[in-house]
């Protein structure tokens, strides 16, 4: 291939790089000129993630090949030649916290300084600002922090952030809307993201994959990509059974069936996109030749899309995709309790509706990333990757390769979302592969169309459900029978199967309902993978008895706010029928406030004088409950926390955890918590995550438990080296120990009135006199401890009914919307989303607020917008985000949050967790606000998508 | 993904891009091509660049009849350009809601028109203008040909072994118009779209998204667009002949985007009919 010498300016400096033409110029910044700001997110031009400046206008750097930038002037973030503009953009982002994981931020940072140089001055409205970013896409914010952020810049907002040095008197930290730390580097564009450590010379992976949903493998001809110049190595599944295990699990509980696949198909494929055969080469170009370039034999098989359907199919060999199961069901539970029969029989009023949602990803900005390094001298094995479970992946590295745990570092610095897709191992495995084989690092990144092939997908519920009411609307029994779809796997390529459990386990929501019978059976589809996904089944859970509440409201014509008043829970700890334990909470409390808040007269009445106009409005309340801090036997969601906690001799404090951010705000939030706690100035404390060999054994980032699990474990912590303090400092003070306190990194005699720095007394302890003058009538000489949470409202003995408490925790809150529907394109438009929300004691309010908007965004991006579906072969519909309908900035509504407070009774701070609000309520909210939109047509919208189109069908079915 | 290798060229004059695109492709903004190149959905050995060719420029020339708009000229340029917005108003709603910023930035009306997607905004735009393609073979032979004979099938056009030089925009005053789409959001690609022109010889629509190319539908002499029912109906009935189970897809069967295209007429005639 020819090369071309181009030259061009780089933020104010030459630069020049061989290139061949086809080298996209994201690759060339990134691997030829250290611009590791510029990153890929999808291969369509959509997600803006590698905007850059060019010539003074804003380009997406991934649609043009490099060496069309020969004589041109670029711009990225990390130019010291910045503009004013570009830094007030930057340090607004950082004080509105318009950025979370921070994946997106540089591009995103780009567009919005571009904007606001064009527009010089000028004020701007939200439609001009909206569409100055809508090439840029976020998932984690929602974006109304960033059209805010974008304001301030511009002089026609105030930050919502303080900033550490602004609070200094503070009496707390916990509480206070702090600044994220974590912002300084990720609005520079120096995020820590895994392919950033790429260097010259590592390989690179890609992937063969099926192009048949289910099918038998007959042959596979490799013949001309090992001949390929540049390819190092070319491995079918077959032949790589000779190096490692199946998939490792992420979950064995019940008695659910694994399929025992490996990472590459050996005999047959079972989902359109399964990797076959995996090639290393010296570059990511020469290696998706290679890949391209193979020829695989397929003999049919048949094709099971429909879970519904194959439900049924066990008499068919064929259909099913794992034989020796006999079955395609990964796992079937039932419970019952009560009269359940007897009660629907003599009851005055029985719903029942057919309530679903459909396929879905979590769909984070950076997919699925890795780079492994192998030294086979050293035996040892360094893997960096885009993950939630830093600890979990080195089990599941070791068990599939052989190798013990002690020889494999996980290295994980900032991810780029998760949102629950990241919990499990499985093409991270190809990059460890290949390392073992070639002796090199070698670097995977998964293509955006490969996470849309064979990511994992969610949701996917198919449910006929039923409640019986009396004639005053109290739901007196209930039945949910729940199918959901698995995919190919629910359980080894990612931990889905939980969710419809969950689903079941929670529907009778926060109501008094005694009478319960559920069904849940997770079937095995010829779909790519299904992973956990923010929300995991509590989703489900709310969708199912709300609407069936809304059914019943509407029959028996009571107001739906009054339904649930009469059925919500009367006291506290409350126990549901199938078992978990609502240990406090505001339920009824937030009900009313949002009522209040929505100022529900005045939209009735605006309701009333649109519909006059031909306009439909809707809209809808409904109460949700957030289980939080899940625990599962049998899985690796275990029910403890850790961290290190050590003050070292120059005072400072490091805080090690196994917690995972992933764009959560840890690193603020658990400064606040530490120096809170621990009495040592925040300014002091650091806090680290990310690496298996640094930090205690921890359980990763999942189901909102850093809010407990972390803090209760620094908390832990604390106790254990606040004694050693103060009985140094009452050598050093010559006075009883009791006598010491310690506050914002002084500390102090309360007789004497002496006092001296952490930096002092750690010296002391450490090195003058030392540690058996200082401490040695402490329980330890060492200025460091392990601090580990249980939580104790957690409970895996069984009751005599079989239940359990996974879930030690219970957020509340209540959720309204209000809607705009189109009748004659079917097309929703989202005018207002209101939340009041109760996650016990705020630690940052900026950040739960933050966690609050992304998920309500993100939420209505997949009950609106987006969708995995397949067609009748098993083939994607959507290959691209645009294709999938991933949300921009115009897809983000006007979102109002406030807060109730019920202290957590588990952990001394209170705080229970937090980041699934939107997650669990806004689908139902959502499908009830439209169905209000509608009651003039009497539609009846018992499933998502809420797609134009969808809509419309409603529409026309009920006018028929 | 990542493209497939080709090589680069690029030709400064039209006889040397002749030579290279025997071979390849041309590229302009490629703000299709290379999601396209990328996706691996096409591949071809050489990208020919159109940016040097000392006969292709950006510029937009505004005459007394007719506007020419360049091969190299950018939707953000075409935005910026002040006659369009006040003259042709549908055209500067077209481009503005073509894509986002930084594709405006990229991508050329040209190209737009060129890539023949039956639902490209330029296309719509320019067939309801009755605008006409200038093209130029290799012996550097010219023709113009109307628009609405351009488009011969999905993606494709009517060009043998020729390039667009420019497309001239007929300037009458007096015209009345509207661009409209239905997209799932803002900037992203539509389901379907319209465009509304009305002149002294009739009024035009056009409308992608309904067919594997746009359709044309040519009114003579209507008066009263405000409150015509008929007018709408014989434009539906033209889209009807042509309409295929070619639209149907994900986003909604062929059915219901006929629909829709109903709904942004039924909208948009009273709209142009005040403006008369």
């Amino acid at each position: 291939m020819s090369s071309h010498s181009i030259s061009f300016q780089l933020n104010g400096e030459s630069h020049t790089a061989n290139v061949t033409p086809r080298e996209l110029l994201t690759d060339v910044l990134r691997d030829k000129a250290s611009i590791k700001s510029v990153r890929f997110g999808c291969e369509e031009g959509a997600c803006g993630s590698c905007t850059i400046e060019m010539d003074g206008r804003t380009v997406k750097s991934c649609m043009i090949p490099a060496v069309r930038a020969n004589g041109k002037s670029i711009s990225t973030i990390e130019g010291s030649d910045l503009s004013e503009i570009t830094k007030k953009v930057q340090a607004a982002f950082a004080s509105c916290h318009a950025l979370q994981c921070g994946y997106c931020t540089s591009g995103m940072i780009m567009s919005a300084a571009n904007l606001l140089t064009k527009n010089s001055g000028k004020t701007l409205t939200d439609e001009e600002i909206k569409n100055g970013i809508a090439g840029n896409i976020c998932r984690c914010t929602g974006y109304n922090n960033i059209v805010h952020a974008i304001k301030v810049a511009n002089g026609q907002a105030e930050p919502l952030a303080e900033s550490e040095s602004s609070l200094v008197q503070s009496d707390s930290w916990i509480g206070k809307p702090l600044q994220r730390r974590e912002d300084k580097r990720l609005v520079t564009g120096k995020g820590r993201f895994v392919d950033n450590y790429g260097e010259y010379g590592d390989l690179h992976a890609a992937v063969a994959r099926s192009t048949k949903a289910h099918a038998k493998i007959l042959n596979i001809n490799t013949q001309v990509a090992e001949k390929m110049s540049g390819v190092r190595r070319v491995i079918t599944g077959a032949e790589a059974k000779k190096y490692w295990q199946p998939l490792a699990p992420t979950m064995e509980l019940l008695d659910l069936k694994l399929p025992k696949r490996y990472a590459l198909a050996v005999d047959k494929v079972v989902f359109y996109g399964e990797p076959v055969v995996l090639v290393i080469a010296d570059d990511p170009y020469i290696a998706e030749d290679a890949a391209e370039s193979i020829k695989i034999q397929y003999e049919d098989l048949p094709v099971n899309t429909d879970p519904t359907a194959i439900i049924s199919a066990i008499d068919e060999p064929e259909r099913l995709l794992y034989p020796e199961w006999k079955t395609n069901t990964q796992v079937e539970v039932r419970f019952e309790h009560g009269e359940v029969n007897t009660v629907f029989d003599s009851a005055d009023l029985v719903i029942e509706e057919k309530i679903g949602s459909h396929r879905y990803s979590a769909m984070p900005m950076e997919t699925r990333v890795a780079r492994a390094d192998y030294d086979k001298d050293e035996d040892h094995l360094i893997i960096r990757a885009s993950t939630q479970i830093a600890h979990q992946m080195r089990m599941a590295i070791g068990q599939v390769f052989g190798i013990p745990e002690s020889r494999i570092e996980v290295l994980a610095g900032d991810v780029g979302g998760g949102f629950g897709a990241k919990l499990s191992v499985d093409s991270e495995y190809f990059a460890v592969l290949g390392t073992m084989l070639c002796h090199k690092p070698v670097r995977w990144s998964e293509t955006r169309t490969g996470w849309m092939h064979a990511g994992p997908g969610a949701r996917d519920y198919h449910t006929t459900s039923r409640a019986a009411f009396d004639r005053n609307g109290t739901v007196i029994a209930m039945e949910t029978d729940i199918v959901a779809d698995m995919g190919c796997d629910g359980a080894e390529r990612g931990c889905g199967i939980g969710m419809p459990l969950n689903g079941g386990n929670y529907a009778p929501g926060p109501y008094t309902i005694e009478n319960y019978r559920t069904n849940i059976r997770c079937v095995v589809t010829n779909k790519g993978p299904y992973n956990a996904y923010r929300g995991y089944g509590k989703d489900l859970a709310n969708m199912l008895i709300e609407r069936l509440l809304d059914q019943a409201a509407d029959k028996l014509e009571i107001d739906p706010l009054e339904i649930r008043k009469r059925n919500l829970l009367t006291k506290y700890p409350f126990q549901l029928v199938t078992g978990p334990i609502i240990e406090n909470g505001t339920l009824r409390e937030c009900l009313e406030k949002l009522a209040k808040n929505m100022k529900l007269p005045e939209l009735r009445k605006e309701q009333a004088n649109a519909l006059r106009e031909g306009r439909h409005l809707g809209l809808a309340l409904v109460p949700y409950i957030e289980p939080a801090g899940a625990t599962f036997p049998g899985s690796t969601s275990q029910n403890y926390e850790s961290i290190t906690l050590r003050i070292a001799a120059d005072g400072s404090v490091h805080v090690i955890t196994g917690i995972q951010s992933l764009g959560q705000g840890i690193e603020t939030v658990y400064a606040q918590v530490c120096a809170d706690q621990l009495g040592c100035g925040i300014e002091d404390v650091t806090v680290s995550w990310g690496d298996t060999k640094a930090s205690p054994f921890g359980s990763g980032t999942f189901s909102s438990r850093g809010a407990m699990f972390a803090v209760g474990a620094i908390i832990n912590a604390t106790e254990k080296l606040l004694p050693r303090i103060k009985i140094g400092a009452s050598v050093i003070f010559e006075c009883d120990p009791s006598e010491v306190t310690i506050k914002n990194g002084i500390i102090s005699c309360l007789k004497s009135e002496l006092a001296i720095s952490f930096k002092e007394l750690a010296f002391a302890a450490y090195v003058q006199p030392g540690a058996e003058i200082i401490l040695a009538d402490a329980d330890s000489p060492l200025l460091e401890a392990l601090g580990v949470y249980r939580h104790p409202q957690v409970n895996w003995k069984p009751d005599d009914l079989g239940r359990m408490q996974f879930y030690p925790a219970h957020a509340n809150g209540a959720a309204g919307a209000l809607v705009e529907v189109d009748v004659e394109t079917g097309k929703v438009d989202v005018k207002k989303i209101w939340m009041v929300a109760d996650h016990g004691v705020i630690l940052n309010p900026l950040i739960l607020q933050g966690q609050i908007k992304g998920s309500i965004v993100q939420q209505l991006g997949g009950t609106i917008y987006e969708n995995l579906e397949y067609d009748d072969e098993g083939k994607p519909l959507a290959n691209t985000l645009k294709e999938y309908g991933m949300p921009t900035v115009w897809a983000a509504p006007e979102i109002e949050i406030d807060h109730l407070v019920s202290k957590s009774p588990s952990t001394s701070v209170g705080a229970k967790g937090a980041g699934e609000d939107g997650s669990i309520a806004t689908s139902t909210v959502l499908m009830a606000a439209v169905e209000d939109a509608l009651r003039v047509h009497n539609v009846k919208v018992m499933s998502c998508p809420l797609s134009p189109f969808k809509v419309k069908e409603m529409i026309e079915k009920a006018m028929e | 993904m990542r493209p497939a290798p080709y090589t680069f060229e690029e030709p400064t004059n039209l006889t040397q891009a002749f030579v290279n695109l025997k071979d390849g492709m041309p590229i302009a903004g490629g703000q299709n091509l290379m999601p396209a190149l990328r996706m691996r959905q096409i591949d071809t050995p050489c990208l020919v660049s159109l940016e040097k060719i000392e006969s292709f420029s950006n510029d937009i020339l505004v005459a007394v009849d007719a506007i020419q708009i360049g091969a190299l000229t950018t939707i953000s340029e075409l935005l910026n350009c002040a006659v369009i917005e006040k003259e042709l108003p549908w055209l500067h709603t077209a481009a503005s809601k073509l894509g986002d910023t930084q594709v405006k930035n990229l991508a050329t009306l040209v190209g737009n028109v060129c890539w023949s997607d039956p639902r490209a905004n330029m296309s719509i735009a320019l067939l309801a203008s009755q605008a006409e393609i200038k093209v130029v073979n290799e012996k550097r032979l010219e023709r113009s040909i109307p628009i609405r004979d351009f488009f011969t099938g999905f993606q494709e056009n009517c060009l043998d072994d020729e390039l667009v030089s420019s497309i001239l925009i007929p300037r009458n005053s007096g015209d009345v118009g509207i661009y409209d789409e239905f997209s799932r959001q803002p900037n992203d690609l539509a389901l379907v779209n319209i465009c509304v022109v009305n002149n002294r010889e009739g009024l035009t629509a056009a409308i992608g998204g309904t067919c594997t190319t746009p359709i044309v539908a040519t009114l003579e002499h209507t008066d009263n667009v405000k409150n015509n029912d008929s007018i709408l109906n014989r434009i539906i009935l033209t889209l009807e002949n042509y309409a295929n189970q070619f639209a149907t897809d994900q986003f909604g069967s062929s059915r219901y985007k006929l629909e829709l295209v109903r709904v942004l007429l039924k909208r948009a005639l009273p709209i142009v009919g005040e403006q008369l």
